[in-house]
């Protein structure tokens, strides 16, 4: 049997070069030691937001869109409603702001009318049914008392993120909003303590 | 590759899910050097853990200059010729290399055939392993394995050298079998 010409073995050694190994140790090992080290960073807070978070955040957005959805059905039977209705239909590739200052002056500005409409349709609005059980009242608290929690852990992580702080008002409002029609389905006398 | 950067730096920062796709990543290769240096699998896994240590203590000053994979490459060879140093195998390497006498064959040695070169690795003496792997696998010079392993560059050609001409031998039957079966084809009847 004839050995191997040099150009065959530096064919067997270049392959040789690129063949990975199953790794020699555990990840589980190595991290320890990292972390008794403090290479690895402690988490002082849970992670930014769950699956489960992100979840209940999207509920919310159908909440809100919900919402307004009733605001616009609201808003074509009152002639009152108009300006609040059309807020949320602006589109944002056609807004035109001279700076982020005024961006954000518009941002509150639209979020303190959103919830004062809210606060408004649920007390004198009677055109459009609305649940009127206080159970789907307090289910409905429930979901919003969910997602502020999840947004308020959100806002600790990104205390200037538009779009959570924008929506944490929106939440804000509509439960407030709930609280108040949940009120109006009590028994003439009773008080409100919990939900 | 925007990825990988936005993992390292993510990584350097101490992120542990960052750190372990890193690991996961290039382990494979990184862990192949240390097991090709070391020869013995025992001892390489405890250096792989050292290695890998090594890597995160070293990532903040990381520069991007190279290749992550270059530069942690780099650590492991130093790191697992390090380990090797303080177990006292490379002082063993470098009588060896400058005692021909410990490279004898046995018989068993002459008559063993590889089926792989990395089967064939672990037939070569601990220094002329290490001194074909830092060359011929790791891209060394000669001067360079002379500074790292404490030996002339002389030195390091000369164990090259018989490294190579014994894997040759070795792995002999590779090269056989596989066109063994082309020569067949031809002197088949027809």
């Amino acid at each position: 049997m004839s050995p191997l010409s040099e150009n065959e073995l530096d064919d067997l050694v270049a392959r040789e070069r690129e063949r990975g190994i199953k790794p020699l140790t555990e990840w589980s090992a190595i991290a320890a030691q990292l972390r008794a080290e403090g290479l690895i960073r402690k988490s002082d807070r849970p992670s930014l937001v769950s699956t489960t978070t992100w979840m209940r955040i999207a509920a919310s957005l159908l909440l809100v869109a919900g919402g307004i959805a009733i605001g616009r059905y609201t808003a074509r039977s009152s002639p009152q409603s108009n300006a609040v209705a059309s807020a949320p239909t602006t589109n944002a590739s056609n807004a035109n702001f001279a700076s982020a200052e005024e961006a954000w002056s518009v941002l509150n500005r639209a979020g303190e009318e959103y919830q004062r409409a809210s606060a408004y349709l649920s007390a004198n609005n009677t055109n459009v049914p609305m649940p009127s059980s206080p159970s789907m009242y307090r289910t409905r608290l429930a979901a919003l008392d969910n997602v502020m929690s999840d947004m308020r852990a959100a806002l600790q992580e990104a205390p200037q993120d538009p779009v959570i702080n924008q929506y944490y008002l929106a939440t804000v409002g509509a439960r407030e909003a709930t609280l108040r029609q949940l009120g109006t389905t009590l028994p003439p006398g009773a008080k409100l303590n919990r939900f | 590759m925007q990825t990988d950067q936005l993992e390292l730096r993510r990584a350097m920062n101490g992120d542990e899910r960052a750190m372990r796709q890193l690991w996961l990543r290039h382990s494979p290769h990184i862990d192949a050097v240390v097991r090709r240096l070391c020869g013995d699998s025992d001892v390489a896994a405890d250096i792989a853990q050292e290695v890998w240590i090594q890597i995160f203590r070293a990532l903040p000053g990381y520069r991007g200059e190279s290749q992550f994979g270059t530069w942690a490459h780099r650590i492991a060879v130093n790191r697992t010729l390090n380990a090797l140093r303080k177990v006292k195998r490379i002082e063993k390497i470098e009588t060896e290399i400058e005692d021909d006498s410990a490279t004898v064959e046995t018989d068993s040695d002459r008559t063993f055939l590889a089926e792989s070169i990395e089967q064939a690795m672990e037939k070569l003496s601990p220094g002329a392993r290490m001194v074909f792997v830092l060359h011929d696998i790791e891209g060394y010079t000669h001067d360079e394995i002379g500074k790292e392993l404490g030996i002339t560059s002389g030195g390091s050609k000369s164990q090259l050298f018989k490294a190579r001409a014994k894997l040759r031998r070795l792995l002999a039957p590779l090269v056989d079998e596989s066109t063994a079966g082309l020569g067949r084809t031809h002197v088949a009847p027809v």
